[in-house]
């Protein structure tokens, strides 16, 4: 396949020269006791500056589950004003799975009070063009859990249908608190 | 400093076949393409395809897919990146992928590793994972996100960032 | 502001080898990331330990393409390594996110993601049952060894 001629129907990478420094911490938070959410506010000044935002975190809850979920949402919103995708493998075998018109971007896994004392559940989320007022937000989240039985690990996709400006993302659990330990860390990239 | 952003490229109002970093540098270790695409083919889910420089051909590739409801594993085409958006997915809806590219001024083959997602408010939308290869010990000088069908709009973005090895901290390694 | 991610060590093989460590790990940063590209003697797992322990103490879970079939498989802590990725004769590269690494309250969380394109793509998930923080990592093959050209570097993520 040859390379459409530049000028016409091409668009070309450019930017100028180039930003170092270009992957940065925006804030973390542990906990140091339960708490039924984490969320990171004020965005549109502290994440002004980055064009994508990445998540990371380690989570348990207070769950009666090995298994726990962590419940995502942007700008505050808890209305059904989002959808989500996952392909998952189980151990066994590999599924695929939507929810529409949903109430939060995702319900990514996590690790529950049954599970193995000291275990959490890691998870990465990639929010691109984050700050982009022309798009609804789209997250890609990377995660899984590896206790002893019910393991699983997901590519998550999670749709937020609003172009506003994100201003905070909530983390809670779902029907469960946080526990101590749980780290969420929020990261920007330079556009 | 070991992430360094290279280029951005927003498509702009009469949209774009393609999307082009050219003349990329050899002097960082990594690459690191980070994608918002939609496209203006009428499907819920698109895709594109990757053009290396300076030689268009020699790839391979092995995937994992799930579309809302199924899953599977795939092998063409051969030089598959990633999911978009299509014109039938919910409005103002972009794709979300990387595509990371190890060692790729050096002299053996070059692989890279693709995740994306595409979205939409409805049963149906791409999630997937990559494998590629591109049997060519050239160094990469340039990397097109290339259509299949129909053109990217406007607002699809792609940034290109170096990543640069390195030793700090008092990290030893044998 | 600094870079959120900072280069802590890197190797390119200039033989084969059959295995690669990296030791003094600080406790400064939040999370690691090691990024391996090459080829192996005879395909087979990436072998992971850490803080040298050869225990029952790995456990993993992955889902995985072999280019005409979708499958997952998951080991149940009676590994004595990290087997959670898988390198062939073909090229290919591998990342893994080492999560909250140097913490004292958990055991080890990590991502990975395992690209060989003449072989699989595969996602895991793993966990090091282990609440010391890690201060050295061995990546050895479990087939066999790790080909002259093939590199390894290691970075550390501010948090």
């Amino acid at each position: 396949m040859g390379l459409i001629p530049l000028g016409f129907w091409a668009a070309s990478g450019a930017g100028g020269a180039p930003t170092s420094a270009a992957y940065e911490l925006i804030s973390t938070t542990v906990l140091g006791s339960a708490a039924a959410s984490v969320t990171f506010s004020g965005l549109g000044t502290s994440a002004a500056a980055y064009k994508h935002l990445q998540l990371r975190y380690v989570v348990r809850d207070s769950g009666a589950n090995i298994w726990g979920q962590v419940v995502v949402r942007l700008n505050g919103d808890s209305g059904a004003n989002y959808a989500g995708h996952t392909l998952r493998g189980g151990g066994s075998s590999v599924t695929s799975s939507a929810g529409t018109s949903t109430t939060s971007l995702a319900i990514a896994t996590g690790t529950g009070n049954s599970a193995p004392s000291g275990a959490f559940t890691g998870g990465i989320i990639d929010i691109v063009d984050a700050m982009s007022s022309s798009k609804n937000k789209v997250a890609r989240i990377l995660t899984g859990r590896a206790t002893s039985g019910d393991n699983e690990i997901l590519l998550q996709s999670g749709l937020w249908m609003n172009t506003a400006t994100l201003t905070s993302i909530s983390l809670a659990g779902n029907g469960t608190n946080l526990l101590t330990g749980s780290r969420f860390s929020l990261y920007g990239l330079k556009g | 400093m070991s992430l360094t952003k290279l280029a951005e490229v927003t498509v702009g109002a009469g949209g774009a076949a393609s999307i082009d970093f050219t003349s990329i540098p050899g002097t960082y270790t990594d690459l690191l393409v980070v994608h918002s695409i939609r496209s203006n083919q009428a499907t819920v889910s698109a895709y594109a395809t990757l053009t290396i420089t300076p030689i268009s051909s020699t790839y391979s590739m092995r995937g994992l897919y799930g579309t809302g409801s199924g899953v599977g594993s795939f092998t063409t085409p051969v030089n598959y990146i990633g999911e978009l958006t299509g014109a039938n997915a919910t409005a103002s809806t972009f794709g979300n992928g990387q595509i990371y590219f190890p060692n790729y001024a050096g002299s053996t083959y070059k692989s890279y590793s693709t995740d994306s997602v595409g979205e939409s408010n409805g049963s149906a939308a791409n999630q997937s994972l990559t494998a590629g290869l591109w049997s060519t010990t050239s160094a990469i000088t340039g990397i097109s996100i290339v259509s299949t069908s129909g053109t990217f709009v406007q607002y699809s973005s792609a940034t290109l960032y170096g990543i640069t090895k390195g030793s700090s901290g008092g990290v030893t390694v044998s | 502001m600094a870079n959120a991610m900072v280069a802590l060590a890197n190797i390119t093989l200039g033989s084969t080898a059959a295995t690669v460590t990296f030791s003094s790990i600080p406790a400064t940063y939040r999370d690691l990331r090691l990024v391996i590209n090459g080829t192996v003697t005879t395909g087979g797992n990436i072998f992971i330990r850490f803080n040298g322990d050869s225990g029952s103490n790995y456990t993993y879970v992955q889902a995985y393409g072999t280019g005409s079939s979708a499958a997952s498989s998951t080991s149940s802590g009676s590994e004595t390594a990290d087997a959670s990725g898988v390198f062939y004769t073909n090229p290919g590269m591998a990342t893994y996110d080492f999560l909250d690494y140097s913490a004292t309250d958990k055991h080890k969380s990590s991502l990975n993601r395992c690209s060989v394109a003449g072989n699989l793509v595969i996602m895991n998930a793993a966990r090091w049952a282990s609440t010391s923080a890690i201060t050295s990592i061995v990546v050895s093959h479990g087939s066999g060894s790790y080909t002259s050209g093939t590199t390894f570097s290691l970075y550390g993520v501010i948090s």
